[in-house]
């Protein structure tokens, strides 16, 4: 068996020729990929928050006319188009106003495939119905598989404190097989980033980790050779997983100058007992890990019902509760939804304002942050999409029939934006869904496949679920 | 066979070319599947008018095409169980049937799309095994279980995690099954396990040779190498250890990982494996950092190591001429441990050790003593004395209770657990929904059945006694005696209809429902919510638990052309709205459930029993889409009246007996008869099978099934009767 510390050496002679590292390959091809247009990377990012994102937040001001509020799907009659050059953004984006000529705002899909509690689990990723259990892989990880990367995926969400790592019912790589969250900054820091540690404690400490990893790969086989067949296969799992760890620290340690650029600082907020706090550092984490190349796809979850929005001035409201202030009107808000009076009562509309333009702002600092890295002719920018969603459509007890969605950045120009696009609600011809979604952003990175999803089969037949959102594709 | 190992694969070397199924027989495969479409399946599902607008006559059979994959799935699972060719029409013989499902796993294997072997051992797959087949008498066995790698569960590991000082706030990586029994030797650990329990392990190493962090909040507590705040190690070994300044001896390394053995594995390293951790793991460790660095890698690696992660049961005791070996001591003691608890009993350990664990008279005779320990009985006043006594004083929930696993089995087995996390607004509720208490209540009700240990499944079926959470008082001089002012507990207990909740005396007793009104577990609050929506009852979710849990059928999976929706009627029940459902395509499966469901109607989606609908004055039922009313029209609903009579009307089917089957009239009369059918106290057997083989059982368990069931009646309906005769059964004891 060739050990880790062998492998290093091996690595080190031969990198730039080798055949037997293809992480190595990927990692220069990445760096010698500008010239061509092309096949630059593409970025996704997913930000994903609670309670629904309402049909209203996302309309451009001045246009709040074209939507009733909370409307019925069926309402929504005629595809609409209308450029964002001469809007104002809707009142909770402002952050995000500097870029908007590279905004698309889409109204009217529909995810009738979806089914859920409070959240629609795996399959507002998925398309499909999988609350509690991922029946497929989700977009995420679809587009993470097509893009590759060191780390295919990276998630990051929001915690209550003290928890590390996580497997929020949010995205999977394949049926029974969901990811894994970090919900502890400091944590994610140290995994991704921990390599770079010249320190000889910190040094030490990775060479130990790799030891353990090295050691352990030899003796889960010795373990494997007392077993029939089908329960080494099991056990496949495990020594597949060391092997894996084994690999990405070897991959870490080798783009360590990378790393070390692109780093975020270490800072108060990384181990904040302030949840929002925390969910600034996950974006951090998530801006520095592109740019060093880690991943081409994160999934950032900035909100969870059960914990509380201090750290916005929101006092001891849950997540939970803000999706329940229209139902419960007289709850804390004597001055109605959009009471924007005094802070302690201020009406549901105001307080999602608050939340969104929180989750906006962070958008804008990682978008900031991408810009600043040149490539290609353009910067890292250009070449990434984020799409900000809620995983329950419309609202806190939604029945998925519309999901508004806003996305930022035209992959490396293969979206239109600087519009707000609107189909015809559900039922109604022209009608769109998550799948058709979802298969634009597939298409957008390349990866052109049929479908996404599973289809909505109580749509009528006249909705084409295997096509991308032509309106939207460049 | 799915290759979902190639990494594997490679490591390994294998040897074994594995030809493509195509080679074999393909010619052979599309023969029986033309054949067997022809003969069963056209008529009614050909090009004309198809049933279920479902075609079969267009199936390529020499080869799947990608596009048809879903319907081939479809058409296996159907089959397999036993929906089709429906009853009225000429039935394959066993053999036919086997080479036709035959056929369709080849050909889906062929381009990866067949489930594998795991999927096969899910615990939603067990009823399809044959139940008059397996209680015939014609199948002897001889009963084995296969050698396998038990993985780690999640109770298992926390419990370890706290003994060995890590503290409360860590992440248990382990996922269970999602449906059925949580725990089966079949699951698996991965990357994302790993990574997690290599973070928990550095915790736990840390506790061990620094001794436990002191502040337990701030940064520190999460960053592993925070040692201040900690108060040195308490073992002896480690401190000696941590002392030496230089390069450790041979025989001071060897020492340290002999201690490290014995307390994290319960046993000593033999000489090979000290010498592969010593000169492989500790001492490069040593080399590349300090004494203490080292020590603290040779921990973390047996934190996660095979052993630790997984319970081998080889079978490492005597063969036998049929090639089944016995488990030996060692893995009795452990086997045994985990039949009640979450962690090795040292008791069994020691008699392992001692030579009084090889035989299955030193098994019954280990497990008799086990079950019936006094020591064991940390119960007080009511009930402590008699058996099954759970320890108080702690958090139940968090298995605080003297043997977990006993409690768990009933809980995972009536999936009651599940009740807090389905949400429910309080606003509906007009008081405050407790789901926590009444789980709490639902557990010590099960544990009160168990205590008597006499006709358990037919008091979990029937009995019309719940233990409820006493009143308490909080302000004590101002209160009469019995008086409750916490409001919480007053709006729990009136779920129960309770006319005086505050007789419930002193401790959580038993006590007499109102009469008429409950009629077993299955009416019990815990059960109901947990068997809800968020704001209905659920007819098809209580109908299907007892079809498979108490009559022991195979569900077939909600095909995936079916999108679950009931319609917005909002002057009707849910029972007049789940009318949709009488739909050919749709009540082919629904005639199975909703009539085993529709009794349950007597309570509302709070578990609360109910013989009226409550009418608002626009006509509407206030259960239907309370909170959309409630918005735009407050007035109709506070003006509501209980209006419309409940119809509690069912009916059962397939006990097998003609005096139990047919309509029923409410929930009482369908459980007095379920709880008097042959058949559904032998499933319930199955499902005890279940849960502590961590598998499914197969014919060759027969034996043991019928064992099982004749220990229960012969004992008067004694679980632990139950329970010996399982230990003792070849099931439990034989490898191969």
């Amino acid at each position: 068996m060739i050990n880790r510390r062998q492998l290093m050496r091996t690595i080190g002679k031969h990198a730039g020729a080798c055949s037997l590292t293809p992480f190595l390959m990927q990692m220069q091809s990445q760096a010698m990929a500008s010239d061509d247009e092309s096949k630059r990377p593409k970025r996704f990012v997913f930000v994903i928050r609670s309670n629904g994102v309402l049909t209203r937040e996302i309309l451009p001001e001045g246009m709040e006319d074209l939507v009733k509020e909370r409307p019925h799907a069926s309402t929504l009659k005629a595809f609409q188009e209308v450029s964002l050059a001469d809007k104002k953004m809707p009142v909770g984006m402002k952050a995000i106003e500097p870029f908007k000529e590279k905004v698309t705002l889409i109204q009217g899909l529909s995810g009738k495939m979806i089914n859920g509690n409070h959240e629609g689990g795996f399959g507002a990723l998925g398309a499909y119905n999988g609350w509690s259990t991922p029946r497929d892989e989700t977009i995420d990880w679809a587009l993470a598989r097509h893009l590759g990367g060191v780390i295919p995926h990276l998630g990051f969400t929001m915690e209550s404190f003290g928890k590390s790592v996580t497997y929020p019912k949010l995205s999977a790589s394949g049926p029974r097989k969901p990811l894994p969250y970090y919900a502890d900054p400091l944590l994610a820091y140290t995994d991704l980033f921990g390599t770079i540690a010249t320190g000889g404690k910190a040094k030490a400490s990775v060479e130990i980790d790799g030891n353990i990893l090295d050691f352990m790969v030899d003796d889960v086989k010795r373990y494997q050779g007392a077993f029939s067949s089908e329960e080494r296969e099991k056990l496949g799992y495990y020594l597949e997983g060391f092997s894996t760890l084994r690999e990405r620290q070897a991959k870490l340690r080798s783009m360590s100058e990378a790393l070390r650029n692109a780093a975020p600082e270490l800072q108060d907020h990384f181990t904040s007992e302030i949840e929002t706090e925390r969910v600034r550092a996950h974006f951090d984490l998530a801006a520095s890990s592109l740019i060093a190349g880690l991943t081409n796809v994160c999934t950032i979850r900035c909100e969870h019902l059960g914990l509380r929005l201090t750290g916005l001035g929101l006092g001891a409201r849950t997540v939970h509760h803000i999706g329940h202030m229209l139902e419960n009107k007289n709850d804390g808000n004597t001055g109605g939804l959009d009471f924007e009076g005094d802070a302690a009562h201020w009406g549901e509309f105001k307080v999602r304002q608050v939340v969104m333009d929180f989750h906006m702002q962070q958008i804008a600092r990682l978008y900031t942050k991408l810009k600043e890295v040149p490539e290609g002719n353009g910067s890292m920018a250009d070449n990434t999409v984020v799409v900000y969603l809620s995983d329950h459509g419309d609202r806190h007890h939604s029945n998925y029939d519309l999901w508004p969605m806003t996305i930022l950045g035209d992959a490396g120009g293969a979206l239109r934006t600087g519009r707000y696009i609107q189909y015809p609600g559900y039922q109604n011809r022209g009608n769109q869904t998550l799948g058709n979604f979802y298969l634009s952003l597939l298409h957008a990175a390349g990866d052109k496949r049929e479908s996404f999803g599973y289809p909505d089969l109580t749509s009528p037949d006249h909705i084409d679920q295997k096509t991308p959102l032509t309106e939207w594709m460049a | 066979m799915n290759l979902r190992f190639p990494l594997l694969l490679c490591v390994l070397t294998v040897t074994v070319v594995m030809l493509p199924q195509s080679l074999f027989g393909e010619e052979d495969h599309s023969a029986v599947l033309g054949s067997f479409l022809k003969q069963h399946c056209v008529t009614c599902h050909g090009i004309k008018s198809p049933k279920g607008e479902f075609r079969v006559d267009d199936l390529a059979s020499e080869s799947f095409d990608a596009a048809d994959v879903k319907r081939w799935q479809l058409i296996l699972e159907i089959v397999d169980v036993g929906e089709m060719p429906p009853p009225n029409r000429p039935q394959p013989d066993t053999q036919q049937l086997e080479r036709f499902q035959a056929a369709i796993t080849a050909h889906l294997e062929s381009i990866n799309q067949a489930n594998g072997a795991w999927e096969a051992q899910l615990p939603k797959y067990a009823n399809r095994v044959d139940h008059d087949a397996l209680f015939s008498g014609e199948h002897k066995g001889p009963a084995f279980t296969p050698a396998r790698a038990w993985r780690i569960n999640g109770n298992t590991y926390s419990q370890l995690m706290k003994d060995l000082e890590l503290g409360f706030d860590f992440v248990v990586p382990l996922q269970a099954n999602e449906e059925g029994f949580k725990d089966y030797a079949q699951l698996y650990a991965d990357e994302a396990t790993i990574r997690t329990m290599m973070q928990n392990a550095k915790r736990v190493a840390d506790s061990i040779l620094f001794g436990r962090l002191h502040s337990p909040r701030g940064a520190a507590t999460r960053n592993p190498n925070a040692k201040a705040g900690r108060s040195g190690s308490r073992y002896r070994e480690i401190k000696e250890f941590l002392a030496i300044e230089t390069l450790p001896t041979d025989s001071q390394l060897k020492t340290v990982t002999r201690f490290a053995f014995r307390l994290l594995l319960n046993r000593e390293p033999l000489e090979e494996e000290l010498n592969r951790y010593v000169s492989g793991l500790l001492l490069p460790n040593i080399r590349a950092a300090e004494n203490a660095d080292g020590l603290r890698g040779l921990f973390v690696a047996i934190l996660i190591s095979p052993e630790f992660v997984f319970r081998a049961e080889i079978g490492m005791g005597e063969s036998l001429p049929d090639g089944r070996r016995m488990l030996s001591p060692n893995e009795l003691a452990y086997a045994l441990s985990f039949t009640l608890h979450d962690h090795p009993m040292k008791s069994l350990l020691l008699a392992a050790n001692e030579g009084k664990l090889k035989t299955r008279a030193d098994v019954e005779r280990e497990f008799r003593a086990l079950v019936d320990d006094p020591n064991l009985y940390r119960g007080r006043s009511s009930v402590a004395g008699k058996e099954f006594v759970w320890q108080s004083g702690k958090d139940h929930r968090f298995g605080g209770y003297a043997k977990p696993r006993l409690l768990r089995f009933f809980q995972e087995y009536l999936g009651y657990t599940s009740a807090p996390n389905v949400f429910k607004d309080d606003t509906r509720h007009g008081g405050k929904h407790d789901p926590r208490q009444i789980v709490a209540d639902a557990d010590w009700t099960i544990l009160h059945i168990l205590a008597e240990d006499q006709n358990v499944l037919g008091e979990l079926l029937t009995t019309d006694r719940f233990a409820v959470r006493e009143a308490r008082r909080k302000k004590k001089k101002s209160l009469k005696p019995g008086e409750s002012d916490d409001p919480t507990i007053q709006s729990y207990q009136a779920v129960y209809n309770l006319e005086q909740p505050s007789d419930l005396g002193r401790g959580r007793e038993r006590i007499a429902m109102p009469e008429g009104q409950r009629v077993g577990m299955l009416t019990h609050p815990a059960w109901l919510v947990a068997h809800s929506t968020n704001f209905h009852t659920d007819p098809v979710r209580r109908g299907k638990w007892i079809m498979q849990s108490l009559l022991g059928y195979p569900v077939l999976e909600l095909p995936i052309a079916v999108q679950a929706q009931l319609p917005d009627w909002h002057d009707k029940t849910i029972r007049e709205r789940y009318s949709v459902v009488q739909a050919d395509e749709c009540w082919r499966c629904h005639k199975k459930m909703n009539p085993l469901g529709n009794p349950f109607e007597a309570y509302d989606d709070f578990g609360r029993w109910r013989d009226h609908h409550l009418v608002g004055s626009d006509g509407n039922i206030v259960e239907a889409e309370f909170e959309q009313l409630f918005r735009q029209n407050p007035e109709h609903v506070r003006a509501a009246e209980p209006k419309l009579p409940v119809d509690t009307t069912g009916e059962l089917y397939g006990t097998g007996d003609p005096e139990l089957d047919g309509p029923v009239t409410d929930a009482a009369d369908l459980m007095q008869r379920l709880a008097k059918s042959d058949r559904v106290r032998q499933v319930f057997h199955r499902h005890v099978f279940r849960f502590w083989m961590g598998r499914n059982e197969t014919l060759s368990d027969s034996p043991t099934l019928i064992a099982m069931d004749e220990a229960y009646v012969q004992s008067g309906g004694s679980f632990k009767e139950t329970l010996v005769a399982l230990v003792t059964s070849d099931s439990f004891l034989y490898r191969k």
